[in-house]
């Protein structure tokens, strides 16, 4: 036989009672967010704390670091200007002198039976030479070899500012040898 | 005015707690948890920025512990050889006559000429003019010496007279200095390393260096204190 249930309380008495159930679970959150809300505080506060800590350690091991590398005051000075002189000295070797290189050239370029009477290098390391030629052979072989330097050695460009022969067939020549860059 | 206020509280007594609740977790966010958690943040930064620092002084103590002092002070007197802190005109035109007397060469004349011949605006430097008299075999000779000489010094100028035999020559050269730096830097600055290619310079330096060098100090290098104490 079927159960049958009669309710004998009045309907207001179920209203009411599921108003309190509703608010008997909004209290039960409430408290439960709280509570939650207060871990949560607790959990931030011990970060900081611990963070605090951390700070400090690291705030600690700098200053002795620090105390320790000024000792060394004295090391780090001998250091620094060495670099520093080392570095000029390299820059100052890196470019070479281009009178050197051009004197040098110049001793190539003139054979031995040239006869150089003077030999000027400016500061570009153009040269401006001032040569007696004793024959006519060795004028074509030194045109020839100027002209085989022409770029190869770094010449750009060779002026032959003057030329004269004399009664005895040897040739007077100012030359004039331009460098390249 | 009682018996008011406790049946209000009956009445609303439902609301009461999560009021309550609601209140004291806006006061515990706003004043507690918030503040908390930026100064954490916040913390975090400073916290990585303090440890960065810290590895970065940690490396440099340790580079500076590792050094060998004695090594680097022989290394400096060799730079400081061939680039003096100042001009020492003295020790140029001695180091002129030996090469020259060296050479064959005879140092006919000597003049001392100004500034301005730094290879860059970091160095400094001056012009010293010879007027020589030897052979073309000697000036080969002097030019290579030059070269090779402990000091750095530079031909910048070359004016040859031939007279057959003999060689009548006129040489400018650029002889440079270069000032201590005036400051280490900060604490925390890097330290500067020598690279490979500056240590082959300074062995050079040392192959080509007199054998007797004078000894300098970093103390005597840097500035200390102010010029003018009462300043």
């Amino acid at each position: 036989m079927d159960k049958i249930s009669i309710n004998f309380l009045p309907s207001e008495y179920s209203v009411s009672q599921k108003k309190k159930d509703k608010w008997s679970i909004v209290q039960t959150l409430s408290v439960a967010f709280f509570l939650l809300l207060i871990f949560l505080t607790s959990v931030v506060v011990a970060l900081r704390v611990l963070q605090s800590q951390n700070i400090t350690q690291a705030k600690k091991q700098t200053e002795e670091s620090e105390t320790k590398i000024t000792s060394f005051k004295s090391r780090e000075a001998t250091l620094a200007v060495l670099k520093n002189r080392v570095e000029a000295i390299n820059q100052i070797l890196k470019k070479p002198s281009k009178q050197t290189d051009s004197y040098h050239l110049a001793n190539e370029t003139f054979s031995t039976s040239i006869i150089i009477d003077s030999l000027t290098i400016d500061q570009n390391g153009n040269i401006v030479a001032t040569a007696t030629i004793p024959s006519n052979d060795l004028l074509v072989k030194l045109l020839s070899s100027l002209e085989d330097k022409l770029a190869s050695a770094g010449i750009h460009r060779v002026e032959i500012e003057s030329l004269s022969r004399g009664r005895d067939g040897t040739y007077r020549a100012i030359l004039s040898l331009k460098l390249s860059g | 005015m009682k018996k008011e206020i406790s049946q209000l509280i009956i009445k609303y007594k439902a609301f009461l707690l999560p009021f309550v609740v609601g209140v004291s977790s806006l006061i515990l966010i706003v004043f507690v948890i918030y503040p908390q958690l930026t100064g954490f943040f916040k913390g975090q930064e400073d916290l990585q920025i303090a440890e960065q620092k810290l590895k970065k002084l940690q490396v440099k103590a340790s580079d500076l512990e590792n050094l060998d002092e004695d090594d680097l002070k022989k290394k400096l007197n060799f730079a400081l050889v061939a680039l003096p802190l100042e001009k020492d005109y003295a020790t140029i035109i001695g180091v002129f006559q030996r090469l020259t007397a060296e050479s064959g060469m005879s140092l006919e004349n000597l003049q001392v000429g100004g500034g301005g011949a730094g290879a860059d605006k970091k160095t400094s430097g001056y012009s010293i003019k010879l007027e020589l008299l030897g052979t073309k075999p000697g000036l080969d000779q002097l030019l290579g010496k030059i070269g090779q000489a402990p000091q750095v010094m530079k031909v910048s100028g070359i004016e040859v007279t031939s007279f057959k035999t003999d060689v009548n020559v006129a040489l400018t050269i650029d002889v440079f200095y270069l000032p201590a730096p005036t400051s280490l830097g900060a604490l925390d600055s890097d330290l500067p390393k020598i690279t490979d290619e500056e240590q082959k310079l300074l062995a050079r330096l040392a192959s080509i260096s007199p054998a007797s060098v004078p000894t300098t100090t970093p103390a005597t290098l840097l500035p200390r204190g102010k010029p003018d104490p009462f300043q």
